[in-house]
Parts: structure tokens; sequence; C-alpha cells
């Protein structure tokens, strides 16, 4: 079963299109990384499956109801960190989990102290003199206290240390691993490749990919570096599966989009001095599908 | 309604509402204690004043000057400018704390990703609202019944005409409260919300003002909220005006439902 459902989902703000016909599913267990650069529509996505927006079109479903409909019994098995912390300046942290707690009508005290104390957060002190990375912490624990059957994070470890950050991603596989599912928005691939296999990569308000990391890294290719003995102008003839970046002196940066085999027998034909070959970074990847126009293949 | 919800806003306005609340007992012990022991032809010598008999007739929708006594003061103390700033203060700061205020601060997120429905959320704040005006509503009464106790007089407070006051009072209360709440809903700025519902009342204040001093403005005197609570008519009639009542809490019940629907069908962006 689904336990997110979006069937062409979009979302205008007058003339301004933030979704474009939006689609994508996360089945039960499973942890999706919802990539995008700022304003790609990420939180938008986000606010829709909340039921704080209303889509203008298309359906959003969470466990089989209507994201705006049935808003209030999809937000009673989710677990929700907000981009942007923002909590109650007066209240400590105890306070605010003790109101959270209370206002959503289920016990999550005994899983707040041990979160709290996974994460190291003082509890004692006002919301007010937390820094951003302990607001974060607490927006942490807010979302995961209550043990939610869905846990949707946005920018989950913006202002943690690289410490905490692995805290978290314990946090989120011990949730995995007892069938809990978990959907977060990044902008920054490595904290996707930390944390999940499946990514929906969302540019411009549109789905430019919908796969696995693994399915990204084969599509990506393998970065090649061509050194010669003497300086080239230009490459001449090269097998259409290999794409030049640029050419620097001695130097030919390129990467190759097709098997090992014919890759090693085109450069038996070079007269190289030196090669490297190495997988693509998925940040070039990533990068690459914000920069290339929308709808066309990177 | 969400209880947790109730008992947050409650702990955070209660300062707030007890230092208002205790201004408002406060002003009209001092108004009736004032003027009571001021010698009644000196109010007299005043009230022939034209500018003061107006300002008196705008706040009390009739003229003071044959009905100098303590009852009338006490009913001059439930419009006193500075009750009616303090009363009205505290409903629009109260009343757009949900969902201006939270969509401002952006806390929105955090309370609205809770499992309770928006309307949930609404009545919520309006159960709030709702016991904290109807306390502010009273306290005048309390303040004239304290009033009673404090010295030596001659002639008694008409009590039971100061609750007909108060029930107008309350009226006059659930509609700023019921307009605070519709134009709170409209609103994701806390600020625009206050400004609008501050220039609605000043609006309405400067028409009744206008209307007492300027002829051609009388027509429009209609428009203001203090032209449907005038307690001095209450106290000279012994009896409510139900029109003036049912104007106010038709504005106030129209104000709370626009409210309802609206927030309830808007979209939720705190950035």
């Amino acid at each position: 079963m689904n336990v997110i459902d979006l069937r062409s989902v979009s979302k205008r703000y007058g003339r301004i299109r933030a979704l474009d016909e939006v689609t994508f599913s996360v089945q039960a267990g499973q942890v999706l990384g919802f990539l995008g650069p700022n304003g790609a529509g990420k939180t938008t996505t986000i606010r829709i499956l909340l039921g704080f927006l209303r889509p203008t079109g298309g359906v959003a479903r969470v466990y089989g109801m209507d994201a705006w409909h049935d808003s209030p019994k999809i937000r009673a098995r989710i677990g929700y960190l907000p981009g942007d912390v923002r909590l109650y300046p007066h209240l400590t942290g105890r306070q605010t989990i003790r109101f959270v707690s209370r206002a959503r009508g289920r016990g999550g005290g005994a899983d707040a102290e041990r979160l709290a104390k996974a994460f190291e957060l003082d509890l004692r002190q006002r919301v007010r003199t937390y820094s951003k990375g302990m607001r974060q912490k607490l927006g942490l624990i807010l979302a995961m206290m209550h043990r939610p059957d869905l846990l949707i994070l946005d920018e989950p470890s913006s202002g943690l240390d690289p410490l905490m950050q692995q805290v978290l991603a314990r946090e989120l596989q011990d949730a995995v691993a007892e069938g809990r599912t978990v959907l977060f928005s990044s902008h920054r691939l490595p904290e996707a490749e930390t944390l999940c296999r499946q990514v929906v990569i969302l540019r411009e308000g549109r789905v430019v990919a919908a796969e696995s990391i693994a399915d990204l890294q084969r599509r990506a290719g393998h970065r090649v570096t061509l050194r010669f003995s003497h300086p080239i102008e230009r490459m001449e003839a090269h097998p259409s599966g290999f794409r030049i970046d640029h050419v620097a002196t001695t130097e030919v940066h390129g990467r190759w989009h097709g098997s090992v085999p014919e890759l090693t027998r085109w450069l038996a034909t070079l007269p190289l001095s030196d090669v490297t070959v190495e997988p693509v970074d998925l940040e070039d990847l990533f990068i690459d599908y914000y920069e290339t126009p929308a709808g066309a293949d990177p | 309604m969400n209880r947790a919800l109730v008992l947050k806003m409650v702990r955070d306005y209660r300062g707030l509402f007890v230092l208002t609340f205790s201004a408002t007992v406060l002003v009209p012990i001092l108004v009736i204690l004032a003027l009571s022991s001021t010698p009644i032809e000196l109010v007299s010598q005043w009230m022939r004043l034209p500018l003061v008999r107006n300002f008196f007739r705008m706040l009390l929708g009739a003229d003071l000057t044959h009905m100098l006594n303590r009852t009338s003061f006490a009913a001059f103390a439930f419009v006193h400018p500075i009750m009616l700033s303090l009363v009205w203060a505290f409903l629009i700061v109260v009343g757009t704390a949900v969902p201006a205020g939270e969509v401002d601060r952006g806390t929105a997120e955090l309370l609205l990703s809770l499992p309770i429905s928006r309307l949930r959320v609404y009545v919520s704040v309006s159960v709030v609202v709702a016991c904290f005006g109807a306390l502010l509503g009273i306290a005048p009464w309390l303040g004239a019944y304290l009033s009673e106790y404090i010295g030596e007089w001659s002639e008694p407070l008409l009590l039971d005409r100061l609750v007909l006051v108060t029930a107008n009072n309350l009226a006059a209360i659930a509609a700023v409260a019921g307009v605070s709440l519709a134009v709170s809903t409209c609103s994701s700025r806390r600020g625009t919300a206050v400004a609008i519902l501050f220039a609605w009342l000043l609006v309405s204040f400067a028409l009744n003002f206008l209307g007492a001093l300027w002829k051609p403005a009388e027509r429009l005197v209609f428009l203001s909220l203090l032209d449907y609570f005038r307690p001095l008519i209450i106290v000279r009639d012994g009896r409510l005006n139900l029109v003036d009542v049912a104007v106010l809490a038709t504005l106030g019940l129209a104000g709370w439902t626009f409210g309802a629907v609206v927030f309830v069908r808007r979209d939720i962006r705190t950035t």
C-alpha cells in the first residue's frame, strides 16, 4: 500500500505555478529523499500533504485519505518537522513538549526524554535562548516523540553538527526498521545518500527524476580524465558515449555513459600518458538536474 | 475544543488579562467616586459647555444634563474612553493571536501539524476570547458595585439598571471579538490585522463624535459601533434596547461565522 500518493498535483498562486503535475508515491517502510533546489516546490508539496495548502489540481492522498479533507485524521499518524522550525519563544523545551503532547492527545513524554538525551538538548531552557541547532533538535523531538507511522521532515539536518546528523540518521534507521515511513526534503544530496535509497528530484515545480540512488549512479556514468604527453587543442573523433566537459592543455575531462569494456577498448586506441576513471559524484549529477532545462535529460 | 490549546492561550494572556481586568474594575470606581464627590452644581456648570455636553452625549447616547446622578456616572464609566481603549485593545490582541499571530510568527506550522481540525482550533480560540471578553464585560459593573462600599452616599446606585448596561456591553464586546476573529483569519500578518481593527474602531468612534457635532454626519452614525451602545438611555428607561443588542450580537456572530468559514478553507503559508 502506498503511504503517500500524489497524482498530477498542481498548485498555483495566481499566475505563478508552484507545482506542476507532480506525481510520485511512497510505500510503507520506505525512506524517500525529496530533493531539489530552494524554490523547487518541496515545501509546497509537503504543505499539501499536511493539509496546509489545497492543491489547485490533482489528488494528494496519505494512507488512502484525501490530504485536504481528511487532514486531521492523517496528521494523527504524522510527525512533521518544518523547514524553518518556529516555536513559542516564552515556553521552555519541556513546556513545548508537554503542550504538543497534550494537544495531540497521545502520550509522547517517555520518548521525548529519550530523544532529548540522544540529541543532547537541555529542555529546561526557554526556547528564546535556543540556538538554531537547538531549535532544530526540539523540532525533531516534537516530530518523533509520539512514534508516528509517517515522518515528514523538511530539511532535517539543517543546523545540526555532524555528530547530531549521525544521531538523526540512527533514529531514522530505527524508525524504518520498525516499519515506519520517512519522507524528507533536502537540497543536499550527501544527506540523501546517507539516509535513503529512493529519491524524487523536483525542479521548478516538476518531478525531473524519481528513482533509486543506485539507478542515479548507474545513469550518471563515470568521470574520465585523459592525460596526453603533448598539448591538444581539441578532441577529434570520440565515441558517442563520451561527453567532453572541458579540454585543458594536455588534459581532457569528460563523462563516459556506456559500458566499461567499450571504454577500455577506446582508451587503448589513444596515445595517453595517464588516465583516471572514477564514478561520478552524485552531487555533480544533482547539479546537472538543477542546471539542465526542466524536462531535458541531464 | 482542544483543552491544551485553550490552557496555553489562557496561560499566554493571563498576565495581560489580569492587568486589563483590574483596570476595568478600577476605572469605574474612580469615575464614580470622582463625579459623585464633585458638587452637582459644578458638574451642571460643565455640562453647559457645548463641547463637554456633546462629548458626554456622544459617549452615552443621551444628554446627561438632566440626569446627574450616581447611576448615570456609573453608566458613563462603561463607555469612558480609557475603558473602551483597554477592552478593545485586549480583544484585538487576543482575537488576532490565531491564526494571524501564529502565521506571522511561523508557529502555525507546529500548531496545524497537530491532529486538531482547524474548526477545533478556531473554536478553542473563540472560547478563550469569549471567556476573557465576558469577564471584561462584567468588570465595570463589579467596579460600580465595589464603589458602593467606598464612602457614604445618600443616593444608592441602581445596580439592576447597570446589569442591563452590562448586557449591552457584552453584546458590544461580542461584536468587537467576532470582527477581530474574522479579520485575523483573513490575514497572515498580525500587524495588518491589528491595524485594520484599530482603524475600524477609531472610525467608529470618530463617526459617533462627528455625528454629535455636525448635523450632516448624523446620517452616518448608524455605521458606528457606539451607536448601538447607549448606556444612559438604558439607565434612564430602565430597559434594554433589544434592537441595539441584536445588531451588535448579529455583527459578532456574522464575524465569527465568516472567520470560521475562511479559516477552514484558506491556505496556510508561513513563509
